[in-house]
């Protein structure tokens, strides 16, 4: 049954690539929704099936409770995404093509969460990785060309590492699978990691490989930005979670340090960098590497080392991909209302007053950027919690240094807030309606996952 | 019982119902707050009576996060429900004030909005049952006072605090809501950290958040084995620390000013700054026990728990004498009476430390307790009344006020009614509570906080008789017309208060000791205490306290109502005074000093960071190891050809400098080859540590 499941969800992905073609844009905007949509009940239905995991098609494929639960959270953020551009993209050259993007990025990310082998998470990355390129070029504007072109090289540049790591750990274990795999020699199995760290951090933007992501996210138009930011995350972190599955238990406690180093330089980076930035988008791509720090931090509690909890890793992962996702996805649409397709990068301070001018979306972007802060009890918070708690008591110093991390992000984030509720207006936002409905539902999804754990008490 | 979880989600309902009335009258506005926040206080009044009565706990919890244990619900034992009773109540009687103070200025719904969500916080704060619950209402209450910090944020000077165009060591000393708003947020959050890193070392030992788990002091001799016990306690206590503006993060609070007054009434004076010392109070008894365990398990272990708790008696000590000297000088009402919040609170530090070490757990909570209660009722006057001043004369300064009390009787009553109770003299609430805490720190040795708090008795007389004389009595320095009385909206609450100091006050020979009784209901009170300090009798030391308040008072009042002396002439022709004036008057060029280390050290720090990123990996790798490198095969492959070697090293050099130059200007070029090469270059370092760290051979 799940078979089915799985092969449907690529059918529900993949059919309406061949309509949209022919479609205008009001309808493949609505098709892209749907098919995404229908994907998200595929695979919330093939979540019944999979308490625990389950290999398909001889190993190739294995669904698993927490890649689904990642996936689900990666499919609403893009349902969410998609239905806020519906009246962004209007002035793009090919609006319908933005939509078929989006559907095969997202067909990657499937491919990604549930792939078993070497070969198949590659070929899903790829697909993932060349989509999410196209959407970062398709306003067109000299701005998005630039990104997408320093995007794509280095991304190129970045997934030879991938397969260099999967070579070695070919090489290693003679088997392309990840489950079931044993190592002769693991001594190599640093160099197959971080390999690994640098693919998957140039993904999510882990220093020293984040270069490119404050030139992309910072400059390019804030749709493709919304989207990517978040996904792109999402699909790192799995194929990281994948890896882990092989890797984490042979390397033991190196895994640990080694994550944890990347985590604790990436987030300070990210954080510092952060303070000073006067340009919105930037800000919130530095805030981007910063949170890729935080995310780590529950990377390097996939291994199975004493003092380690793996459980409270998986949470904290789940709880902070969806507040990241959630907050970028509705802060760089918020930056929609001050950008015009072509302008330059706004400043901060293009968004004062959106407060008296748009209430509704004001608060929504204030809750946003309070989860990233991390404030009680939003989902934001509940993540950097359980992340922060499941590596302390193997590596004290890392949760300290992380709670030290996000003492020095409220600053940055508090000039967000200022900038929207306590400065003098300057006027001129143009909010559209689908842009107003997607970010509020993304604050009304920051707080309901927040408050779950209240609900579930009551079940 | 599940009613009582009204005494806490009842404001919040109230802020949530008030996000849907953006369009309603302010009456209906202020109608759903107030009912909310009474609500509120009924919910928890009816609990306390029935602690009080059945002296045992209520408590009433549901699992929220199950793998953290972490509970929600309602606990009041002892502490909580005398806790919840001053902040419901004092929140109920400033949202009657704000009805008519508020009633025609910006921002209605947004106002009650974060006012119901503060009453909601707050009590959600107290009446936890867990510290991560408690972190929850916490940060609660510390994002409603930004956001009402800031109220005003389109900055008109009247909302100011400071003198406008005023310097300190180069910084300015005059500050805006919204400026005001972020400097809280920054400063709290930073002792937050702390708190977290605390709350993530006691879940790590005992495996649960709830503080019956951590009542017992078990958590104490690992720590103290792997010698982090201090370290943990400061982190722990960092975010008391901060939230209750001790120094060094006393500095939030006297820009909070910038809020409205009943705000400030509210969050800046009675509540939400005694977070830290209800914080404190609650892990008093834990520390005792703590200190128990420890003398039984680890040599020497005790001695630190009495040895942080003299500190924070220093600490308290300090910071009630340090902004105490501010509150003599400034000219600014409210600020008057900020600086005396802070100093007050270092009282209250101070009793909490001092008290636990001489009489134990009980001992701390109820010298604590007792003058957070009562400087709750007083301070709450005294700004709520400065607030209806501040409105009658439309100026913050005392120097445009002055011979208010035949034009506000009532006013200048319950104003002077809480000053005298401020003082510390008697028969008011006041006296009782500071006279108990300067006492015990005599008894507990310690000697400097003693003295400086000693000290701090006739300076706080001294400023708050100032204060008085300036406002209410001497010559009108009033611009307006007719400064007039308010309406009984506003006058009603502060009267109540006002008396309530001095009826408190009377019957506190009876009252003390079944309260007493009453906090011995809380968690973690035992029979059975340890003596951390050994104590000293100090017999004449109440007498002495209230000679030297006696004193302050009147010789203020004496030099500015009947010699209606002018200082400020008197400050201008002495070089030392005027520099002394100065001193206190920049906050002790704390401010500055901060600005100057943090504010531009960061600056600096991260320009510099970009240099030496710049210099040392774009310099020397790209400019002189690349180019070197490059020189190298040249020279190979053109070793036949004739010219000097010199002349091809520098032409080369100089051309691969220049080209580099251009291309290289920062790490951020946009270059898509540079970001390549940071990558490989990361890459390679990266496995260059690892060999050497691991050493993992090929």
């Amino acid at each position: 049954m799940i078979e089915e499941i799985f092969l449907l969800s690529i059918v529900a992905l993949g059919a309406p690539l061949l309509a949209i073609p022919f479609t205008r844009k009001r309808a493949s905007w609505l098709i892209a929704q749907l098919a995404l949509l229908s994907t998200l009940i595929l695979v919330l239905l093939a979540a019944l099936y999979a308490g625990r995991p389950v290999p398909l098609f001889g190993g190739e494929v294995e669904v698993d409770p927490i890649s689904i639960a990642l996936l689900v959270i990666g499919l609403v953020d893009t349902l969410i995404a998609v239905h806020g551009s519906g009246d962004l993209v209007e002035g793009y050259p090919d609006p319908s093509g933005f939509f078929s993007v989006v559907l095969l990025a997202a067909l990657g990310i499937l491919g990604i969460a549930f792939s078993n082998t070497s070969i198949m998470l590659m070929t899903s990355w790829i697909l993932f990785s060349v989509a999410s390129f196209a959407l970062m070029a398709l306003p067109k504007d000299d701005y998005s060309v630039k990104a997408a072109v320093k995007y794509a090289i280095m991304g190129s540049a970045s997934s030879t590492l991938l397969f260099l790591s999967f070579g070695i750990m070919l090489f290693l274990s003679g088997s392309l699978h990840f489950i079931g795999a044993t190592f002769t020699s693991p001594k190599l199995l640093s160099s197959v990691l971080l390999f690994l760290m640098a693919a998957v951090g140039f993904k999510i933007g882990v220093f020293p490989f984040h270069s490119w992501l404050p030139d992309t996210y910072g400059e390019a138009d804030p749709v493709p930005v919304a989207l990517i930011s978040s996904i792109a995350k999402i699909g790192g972190i799995l194929a990281l979670y994948r890896a882990a599955k092989i890797l984490a238990g042979p390397m033991g406690f190196s895994w640990l340090l080694i994550v944890a180093l990347f985590a604790a330089a990436t987030m300070f980076y990210g954080n510092i960098t952060a303070l000073l930035q006067g340009e919105i988008q930037r800000l919130l791509a530095y805030s981007s590497i910063a949170q890729a720090g935080y995310l780590l931090v529950g990377a390097a509690a996939l291994t199975a080392i004493p003092g380690v909890n793996r459980e409270w890793a998986v949470y904290g992962i789940a709880f902070q991909l969806a507040a990241y996702s959630f907050a970028k996805t509705g802060t760089f649409l918020t930056v929609k209302a001050v950008r015009r397709r072509g302008d330059p990068p706004p400043k901060l301070e293009s968004l004062a007053g959106l407060y008296l001018e748009h209430p509704v979306l004001a608060g929504s972007f204030a809750v946003l950027i309070f989860s990233l802060m991390g404030m009680p009890p939003l989902a934001g918070f509940w993540g950097k919690l359980f992340l922060f708690f499941s590596v302390v008591g193997a590596a004290p110093w890392l949760t300290a240094f992380a709670l030290i991390n996000t003492g020095i992000a409220a600053a940055y984030y508090a000039r967000a807030i200022k900038a929207v509720y306590f400065e003098k207006k300057t006027g001129g936002f143009q909010a559209e309606p689908s842009m107003l409905r997607a970010v509020a539902a993304c604050a009304a999804a920051t707080i309901i996952v927040g408050i779950i754990p209240f609900f579930l008490a009551f079940i | 019982m599940e009613a009582l979880l009204l005494a806490w989600l009842a404001p919040y309902l109230g802020a949530g119902l008030l996000i849907l009335m953006k369009n309603r009258s302010w009456k209906e506005k202020s109608a759903v707050a107030i009912a909310s926040i009474l609500t509120a206080a009924l919910a928890s009044t009816l609990a306390a009576w029935k602690v009080i009565e059945a002296g045992e706990t209520l408590r009433w919890a549901v699992t929220w996060v199950s793998t953290l244990s972490v509970d929600i619900g309602v606990y009041f034992d002892g502490l909580s429900s005398l806790m919840a009773l001053v902040v419901s109540w004092l929140s109920f009687l400033i949202a009657v004030y704000s009805y008519e103070y508020m009633g025609h200025e910006e921002g209605q719904t947004r106002y009650w909005i974060f006012f119901t969500f503060f009453v909601g916080s707050m009590m959600l704060l107290v009446l936890s049952d867990n510290i991560l619950t408690m972190f929850i209402g916490w940060e609660g209450t510390g994002l409603a006072s930004y956001s009402l910090i800031g109220h005003w944020f389109s900055d008109e000077e009247e909302h100011w605090v400071g003198d406008p165009g005023r310097r300190a060591l180069g910084k300015q000393m005059w500050f805006e809501p919204s400026h005001s708003g972020l400097r809280a947020l920054v400063f709290t959050r930073l002792g937050d950290v702390g708190l977290l890193a605390g709350i993530a070392t006691l879940h790590l030992v005992t495996g649960s958040t709830m503080f019956k788990a951590i009542a017992d002091g078990g958590w104490a001799p690992t720590l103290a084995q792997d010698g982090v016990l201090l370290f943990f306690l400061w982190m722990l206590f960092l975010g008391a620390m901060a939230k209750s503006a001790q120094f060094p993060f006393h500095e939030w609070l006297v820009t909070a000013m910038t809020g409205p007054t009943s705000v400030s009434a509210l969050i800046h004076a009675a509540t939400m700054v005694k977070a830290g010392v209800y914080f404190f109070l609650r892990f008093a008894p834990f520390l005792v026990a703590a200190a128990y365990v420890l003398e039984h398990t680890v040599p020497g272990g005790a001695v630190q728990i009495a040895a942080f708790l003299q500190w924070m008696a220093i600490i308290g000590g300090f910071t009630a004498f340090m902004l105490a000297t501010m509150a003599l000088v400034s000219r600014e009402l409210k600020l008057i009476l900020a600086f005396s919040t802070a100093s007050q609170l270092g009282y209250m530090f101070l009793g909490a430390a001092a008290g636990t070490l001489v009489e134990g757990g009980l001992g701390g909570m109820y010298i604590g307790f007792s003058h957070l209660a009562s400087h709750a009722i007083f301070k709450a006057t005294l700004f709520l009344a400065a607030g209806a001043v501040i409105h009658a004369v439309h100026s913050r300064f005392i120097d445009d006020m002055g011979g208010l009390w035949d034009k506000m009787k009532i006013t200048a009553v319950s104003f002077i009614l809480a000053s005298l109770s401020l003082a510390g003299l008697p028969p008011f609430m006041g006296y009782w509570t500071k006279d108990e805490i300067i006492h015990v720190s005599f008894q507990g040795g310690l000697l400097l906080p003693a003295i400086l708090s000693w000290v701090t008795a006739g300076l706080t007389a001294a400023y708050i008789a100032r204060a008085f004389s300036r406002v209410f009595f001497g010559e009108k320095h009033w611009r307006v017309k007719e400064p007039h009385e308010p309406g009984p909206y506003m006058w009603a609450p502060y009267l109540i208060l006002g008396t309530a100091s001095l009826v408190l006050g009377l019957a506190w020979p009876w009252i003390g000791g079944p309260m007493e009784e009453v906090l011995r209901g809380s968690m973690g009170v035992k029979a059975l205490e340890v003596e951390l300090v050994s104590k000293v009798s100090a017999p004449l030391v109440p007498a002495a306290t209230l000679l030297l308040a006696l004193t302050g008072l009147l010789a203020t009042i004496y030099l500015y109502v009947v010699r209606g002396a002018d200082l400020y002439a008197y400050v201008e022709r002495s070089g030392f005074v005027r520099a002394l004036h100065g001193f206190l008057y920049d906050r002790w060029y704390v401010n500055s000093i901060y600005y100057i280390v943090f504010v531009d050290g960061i600056r600096e720090l991260s320009i510099l960071l970009k240099k030496y990123f710049d210099s040392l990996i774009v310099d020397n790798f790209y400019h002189r190891f690349i180019p070197s490198a490059v020189m190298a095969t040249v020279r190979f492959t053109s070793g036949t050809l004739e010219k000097s070697w010199d002349k091809l090293l520098h032409e080369y050099l100089v051309a691969a400098f220049k080209k580099a130059w251009r291309a290289f200007k920062s790490m951020q070029t946009g270059c898509l080859s540079h970001y390549i090469s940071y990558m490989w270059l990361g890459i390679s370092i990266v496995i260059i540590l690892l060999c050497l760290i691991m050493g993992c051979k090929p």
